[in-house]
């Protein structure tokens, strides 16, 4: 049973729910210069952290597709654009072993950019929106420091649900 | 540790596919994503009203503690715009009766059934344009409806669920409806006594040209001088005004002499038919497909545009979209581009209307 309970697919769907709710209800008027927050993308790029690249693909992914039945868009679009933001801030444990706080937060806020990127570049194959030119100039760069200042609360809540336990370090020859 | 090792590379691809072939499997219409995507909803539902409990005292914290000079100066201004209304309410009651006929003339509210929902969100992402109103399948809402308020043409529906909807908003991108240009006819325009008669004459009759009692309106007297600048659909073709005019006759004592004015608008005639689309975030929507028929007169800003219908359009005819507000030449046969200034004001949407109506070609039978 406890092994059961510990599958991430079981921990990240009610999260995923929870925070998918949130960004449609508290967050569906924050508006900070005009750009909506993307708490569940935050998460997702979060995850790369204590996750890895693959792992937090995986994770956005779900948590995309979620978001896509939640808002009706074209189902896939927020999962590959979410996959690619968890992948890339996994990047991070590519850089280094034991990153610095600051290296987490470039990396996520780098993974949270990349995945709000993707949504205007897939819409502009599946629909007749799309680019937004000079507004990704101030989308990008308020959803990307979203992304860090919650990767402080997010970590850990990812660490959580892909049920990874934290690194820890002992002498050799202990 | 390689930046490109074999599993993070199979994780990428991967990704990358099955998103594809989601999009793939969405876009092409599957009943079972369909399906799935309704459920979900239903699921997400307790969520979003546990959200709704928990953020709504936080926002309204948050708000009362930033906002409190915005409201006490908006509070202000609504007392202003309350003893106004005062007057205004007092001259309103003297034209309601035409208003009603007016309604039961060319409304569209008596034309088509329409729900009146509340609007709950917004869209959740940056890039699309969309709000979330509180009605669904069980008012009889279905995809494809037009959405409007008092202004005109909100959007389209594009979701329902059972208890809600999704509107895709006229400025989205993704929007697309039939629709027509009018403008004054030359003829009404240059004067002509024989199309635009406009005659003024003064009586002390008992009633109102649309059978109102000048005891009625008598309390009109108090009303203070305003101006309403009515929306374009309120605009009706042949409709007679009466102004009320108090004359003063004897010292202390005040009659009210009746001034019908009857003043025929100029017709307002289709010039071209085209598509109205929306252009995304920071751009107004415009008309295209518009060749600019001499035949039909020209097409000068302020004109107004509004739905055709027609038996595939799923808006009904005659909803006010707004006003040519420019007119962007364009090179070759692709005609003008006509951009629209919209008659509703969708950054301030609170209650809308859904029109329940299908085009004809749609109705079984």
């Amino acid at each position: 049973m406890e092994t059961l309970l510990r599958r991430p697919i079981l921990r990240i769907v009610p999260v995923g729910l929870m925070l998918i709710a949130l960004q449609r209800t508290a967050f569906a008027n924050a508006h900070p210069f005009g750009v909506h927050l993307q708490i569940v993308l935050a998460l997702c790029a979060a995850a790369g952290v204590p996750g890895g690249a693959e792992r937090a693909a995986w994770m956005g992914f779900v948590l995309g597709v979620m978001f896509d039945l939640a808002n009706g868009f074209p189902l896939g679009q927020h999962g590959l654009a979410y996959g690619l933001a968890g992948f890339v801030a996994g990047l991070v444990n590519v850089v280094a072993v034991d990153p610095h706080w600051w290296l987490k937060l470039i990396f996520v806020s780098l993974g949270g950019a990349v995945g709000e990127f993707t949504v205007p570049v897939v819409q502009t194959f599946v629909s007749d929106g799309g680019w937004q030119g000079q507004r990704l100039g101030r989308i990008l760069p308020v959803v990307a420091v979203t992304c860090a200042v919650l990767s402080f609360l997010f970590t850990h809540l990812g660490r959580w649900c892909l049920a990874i336990r934290k690194k820890t370090w002992k002498p050799r020859n202990e | 540790m390689p930046v490109y090792s074999v599993n993070r590379r199979r994780a990428i691809i991967l990704l990358i596919l099955s998103s594809v072939l989601l999009l793939t499997l969405d876009l092409r219409g599957n009943p079972l994503i369909d399906r799935t995507r309704a459920a979900f909803a239903n699921v997400l539902s307790p969520f979003e009203t546990a959200g709704r409990v928990i953020a709504n005292p936080i926002r309204n914290a948050w708000h009362g503690a930033t906002d409190y000079e915005d409201l006490q100066r908006e509070n202000e201004l609504l007392r202003d715009q309350l003893a106004q209304q005062r007057g205004d309410d007092l001259a309103a009651r003297a034209i309601y009766g035409d208003y009603q006929e007016l309604l039961a003339q060319g409304g569209l509210t008596s034309r088509y059934p329409t729900v009146t929902a509340r609007v709950v969100g917004g869209a959740p992402g940056n890039f699309e344009q969309t709000i979330e109103i509180d009605r669904g399948s069980s008012d009889a809402i279905q995809v494809g409806m037009a959405v409007v308020n008092q202004g005109g043409l909100v959007g389209k529906i594009t979701q329902v669920y059972d208890e809600r909807s999704v509107v895709l908003l006229v400025t989205d991108a993704d929007y697309a409806v039939e629709c027509k240009v009018s403008g004054v006819n030359p003829t009404d325009a240059s004067g002509d006594p024989t199309a635009n008669s406009s005659t003024t004459s003064t009586s002390t009759a008992d009633t109102t040209p649309s059978g109102q009692k000048v005891s009625d309106l008598s309390t009109t007297t108090t009303a203070a001088p305003t101006t309403t600048t009515a929306p374009p659909q309120a605009t009706v073709l042949g409709q007679t005004t009466t102004t009320l005019v108090p004359t003063e006759t004897s010292v202390g004592e005040t009659t009210t002499t009746v001034v019908p004015t009857t003043t025929t608008v100029p017709q307002l005639v289709a010039r071209e038919t085209g598509g109205c689309i929306g252009r995304g975030f920071g751009r107004l929507p415009a008309m295209q497909y518009v060749t600019e028929n001499p035949a039909f007169g020209p097409i000068d800003v302020g004109d107004v545009v509004t739905t055709t219908g027609g038996s595939t359009s799923l808006a009904p005819p005659d909803i006010v979209i707004g006003e040519v507000i420019n007119k962007v030449s364009r090179a070759g046969s692709a005609g003008p581009l006509l951009e629209i200034k919209l008659g509703a004001d969708l950054a301030h949407l609170n209650f809308i209307q859904v029109v329940l109506y299908r085009p004809p070609s749609e109705v079984p039978g």
